[in-house]
């Protein structure tokens, strides 16, 4: 069974962490809409997707947090990824592969992902 | 969005966006019906806007479509239950709908992934979850978590594979299977 007292034990990790991480505040942020649309559309996978796939590569430095609609609802589930001085970028149809793959080459190699984003072509 | 832990997001949404700080959710299944109740303690609406909170179409946030609510409220219905709304200006919001379990009643989908994302989404509120069900309990409580890992945060590296883990075994010990497995 998995106890609150673990949760100490993983405490105990982060502080560890925190401690070497807290020059680099620069947080990346993403943002999934969660309005009637976006939960209609299957946003509840595509968040637990980044989640899951960001703490499964370790990184700390992004937060992901609900928006509300972005009068696109047809291209549901939609996620806003921001990393600072740059502009933010609007992911359309996402999917939970779509997630892993914008961790991947946007937030951890930089480079947007052009064909998911809104106005590619498809 | 045919899933009743579907409508607990829908729900706890629209709390969030009421400005609430704490939410409380309730899923308690019986033998003939299951009741989902959310409480916050947000901005609240006045009578009249209570009433009209069903409506579809009815929504004082820009660019919405005011859906979330009346298509609750319909999936009740079409069971024989229904959505009831009791709200003060101010003060916060209670939802209830209810259930009857029959062949229109939605399946529960995946409740643990809408209390994770709920949790680590909006890490400055606290939410209270309780999931009960033939005389089976659980209780899920964020600011337990919090107390615990404090300085470190609840969407932090270890802590959300813990709750995604914890949430697991007590809904497999409530309802004897996995979370998304779940008929109503
Ligand atoms: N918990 C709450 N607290 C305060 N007001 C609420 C709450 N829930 C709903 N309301 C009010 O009822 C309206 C209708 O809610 P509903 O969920 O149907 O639509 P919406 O949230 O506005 O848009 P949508 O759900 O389609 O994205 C809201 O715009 C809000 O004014
Ligand atoms: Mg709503």
């Amino acid at each position: 069974m998995k106890s609150l007292a673990e949760l100490q034990a993983i405490r105990e990790k982060t502080r560890l962490q925190l401690n070497l991480r807290h020059e680099s505040p620069d947080n990346v942020s993403v943002k999934v809409g969660l309005a009637t649309c976006g939960i209609a559309a299957g946003a509840r996978e595509v968040i637990c997707a980044f989640v899951d796939e960001l703490e499964k590569r370790g990184i700390e430095n992004v937060t992901v947090t609900a928006m509300g609609c972005i009068d696109k609802c047809d291209k549901e589930p939609i996620a806003v990824v921001e990393v600072p001085g740059e502009e933010k970028v609007t992911y359309v149809n996402m999917t939970p592969e779509k997630a892993v793959r914008v961790i991947e080459e946007h937030i951890v190699n930089k480079k947007v992902v052009a064909e998911y984003t809104d106005g590619a072509a498809v | 969005m045919n899933e009743l832990s579907l409508f607990v997001l829908e729900l706890a949404e629209n709390s969030a966006e009421a400005g609430a700080l704490l939410v409380k959710a309730e899923v308690r299944s019986a033998p003939e019906s299951v009741e989902i109740t959310v409480t916050d303690d947000g901005e609240g609406m006045t009578a009249e806007q209570s009433r009209d909170a069903v409506n579809t179409g009815y929504t004082t946030k820009s660019g919405r479509r005011g859906r979330g609510l009346p298509l609750i409220k319909a999936a009740a219905e079409k069971t024989g239950g229904g959505l009831s709304l009791s709200s003060r200006a101010g003060k916060g919001t209670k939802v209830r709908v209810r259930f009857i379990k029959n062949e229109y009643c939605p399946p529960m989908g995946d409740i643990n992934s809408v209390i994770r994302i709920l949790a680590i989404c909006h890490s400055n509120m606290d939410f209270r979850f309780e999931i009960e069900q033939s005389g089976k309990r659980m209780t899920f409580d964020t600011r337990v978590i919090k107390e615990r890992i404090a300085p470190a945060k609840i969407s932090s590296g270890g802590v959300s594979s813990w709750i995604r883990e914890y949430l697991n075994e007590q809904t497999e010990f409530i309802f004897g299977g996995a979370a998304n497995e779940i008929t109503c």
